[in-house]
């Protein structure tokens, strides 16, 4: 069981690839952070699940399915893909929005029934945004917002959760709240981090992705190596047992 | 929602005032009366679904290019030397249909809509369409008036049993479109969050782009082929159901298309009523519109 991406090769455009020979496997209950520089595919790879790529060659594979043969809500029930997004209709409820988690489940007309009114409240109670159910999502700040989506994705009730970048623009406080949560959620997880600190803390294991290639990908202690990150990120990494230092690479 | 009921049956009730003891006059008033709710249920549904699709508030059916189409369509008609309502409808449909296939066309890369291809098509077309119109007007002056009414629209038109069995099949397949939005409600709430949000939840995003792209083309050119283009009421409906309070679909197309009718209604009996000849319904939508858009953006805003 698991997401299983095998030899995977995708564009936007039907010629230029942006992710050329991927294999990489997310098991059941993984908690893997996708690290790699600007540009390097990152959240073309999540893109890529939802089927917003173009696949030249191989696959991915959710619990032994191609996604290849799956409708959007069969892929939306197993994976939950929170992308880095602009929200456009800001003035909705924080109760409906967590409630078009159930979308997958419920399809197009079927009212949410007393299960689904269960479901996004204990959503909310997990992600401690019970109180701003009433809230428009347009009001709410970063931090608060980022524990909304989260509770949505936890409506979703999809056991694989991907999260491009869930700490971003939040302060450390907030930064470490989400985190601590997505720890405590019970189901797989997979973040794409920019911050190593917060990476090398939290994540169990550590894909390392450049220029559209997967470079390793390991246990988080094995993948944080000065080495590594000199060749990948040009920057310099010092480490203790709880947190990691870095340091700009000086040339010449 | 129970307010706008009640105003929806008092304009109504107003609407047929001083028909009802003369049988003939009953009868044209109950087909404009069709007519105009037709209209609104066309016009406001795909006006709120087509905002919510491109994210764009100005977002109306005729921005696409339909209009152009339509005119086209209809110009060669009357170039042609042809006037009556089933041929010059027919030629509108068909033209709107063409352009509407075309832009389609051009827009679709590797099977994916691009929304961004299909709006400056429909706006570069609909210049296009504009000036071969006026063409068409120069060289054909008897023609002038009818292509005006098809411009700004009107409930007038008289139908013989033929083409009112032609109008009847349209407006039908205009109620069912408007049941076809009203059945995926749920997932133009997910696409007014944004595409990225709508993939997330498992909304097919490129299907319900094409999906809602043919659908109100064909709506709107059912429309213009009947009763003309009638500018503003797809626009201003959708947002007086948000000013209202309507945040999901279901209430907004409801409400976007009550409030539509309503705004026709009443400027169908302002063409009717307050001047010496009868004006295109366009005309006093528009007129009227206008300054209430205004209005409602300035409350809004304070």
């Amino acid at each position: 069981m698991g997401v299983e991406f095998r030899d995977l090769t995708v564009s936007y455009d039907g010629s230029n690839v942006v992710l050329e020979g991927i294999n990489w496997t997310v098991r059941k209950g993984d908690f893997w952070s996708v690290i790699g520089p600007n540009g390097a595919g990152k959240s073309t790879l999540f893109k890529a699940l939802l089927k917003r790529t173009y696949i030249h060659g191989g696959d991915i594979l959710i619990d032994g399915n191609s996604i290849l043969n799956m409708k959007m809500h069969e892929i939306a029930k197993r994976a939950g893909v929170l992308l880095q997004t602009e929200i456009y209709e800001r003035s909705m409820k924080v109760k409906d929005y967590v409630m078009l988690g159930r979308f997958p489940h419920l399809g197009f007309y079927s009212k949410p029934g007393k299960v689904d009114e269960n479901i996004v409240f204990d959503a909310l109670q997990k992600t401690g945004s019970l109180d701003l159910r009433n809230r428009l999502i347009g009001e709410l700040s970063s931090g608060e917002f980022q524990r909304v989506r989260i509770a949505r994705i936890l409506a979703q009730e999809s056991e694989y959760i991907f999260l491009d970048e869930p700490t971003a623009h939040l302060d450390y406080a907030h930064r470490f709240e989400v985190m601590e949560l997505l720890k405590n959620i019970g189901k797989t997880v997979v973040c794409i981090l920019h911050d190593f600190d917060l990476a090398y803390r939290y994540a169990e294991k550590i894909m390392v992705l450049h220029s559209g290639r997967k470079v390793e990908e390991g246990v988080t202690q094995i993948i944080f190596r000065d080495d590594l990150f000199q060749n990948v990120f040009r920057v310099r990494i010092t480490r203790t047992d709880t947190h990691i230092n870095i340091d700009p690479l000086l040339e010449g | 929602m129970q307010r706008l009921v009640v105003l929806f049956s008092l304009v109504s009730l107003g609407y047929f005032v001083g028909s009802f003891s003369n049988p003939q006059i009953l009868h044209l008033r109950i087909i404009r009366f069709i007519l105009a709710v037709a209209t609104g249920v066309s016009l406001s549904s795909g006006g709120a679904v087509l905002q919510t699709v491109f994210l764009n508030p100005l977002a109306e059916p005729y921005i696409v290019g339909i209009t152009g189409g339509a005119l086209t369509g209809y110009s060669i008609v009357i170039l042609m030397g042809f006037y009556s309502f089933t041929l010059l409808s027919t030629g509108a449909f068909l033209g709107a249909i063409t352009v509407i296939l075309g832009i389609y066309a051009f827009s679709t890369r590797k099977g994916v809509l691009d929304l961004r291809s299909l709006l400056l098509g429909g706006v570069v077309f609909n210049f296009f369409s504009y000036s071969s119109v006026l063409l068409v007007m120069t060289l054909k002056r008897q023609g002038i008036e009818r292509i005006l009414y098809l411009l700004w629209g009107s409930f007038g038109v008289v139908l013989s049993e033929r083409e009112l069995v032609f109008s009847v099949s349209g407006i039908t397949i205009m109620f069912l479109i408007f049941f076809i939005f009203l059945y995926y409600h749920r997932a133009f709430d997910a696409l007014s969050l944004g595409e990225d949000e709508a993939y997330s939840v498992g909304v097919d995003v490129n299907f319900m782009r094409k999906l809602t792209f043919v659908l109100t083309s064909i709506s709107t050119a059912i429309l213009i082929s009947i009763v003309g283009a009638i500018g503003f009421v797809g626009l201003i409906s959708p947002h007086i159901a948000k000013m209202m309070g309507y945040r999901n679909h279901s209430g907004i197309l409801v409400v976007s298309t009550l409030s539509g009718t309503i705004i026709l209604l009443l400027a169908d009996m302002i063409s009717r009523y307050l001047f010496p000849i009868e004006f295109p319904v366009g005309v006093i939508t528009s007129l009227i519109g206008v300054p209430f858009f205004f209005y409602i953006l300035t409350k809004n805003g304070s």
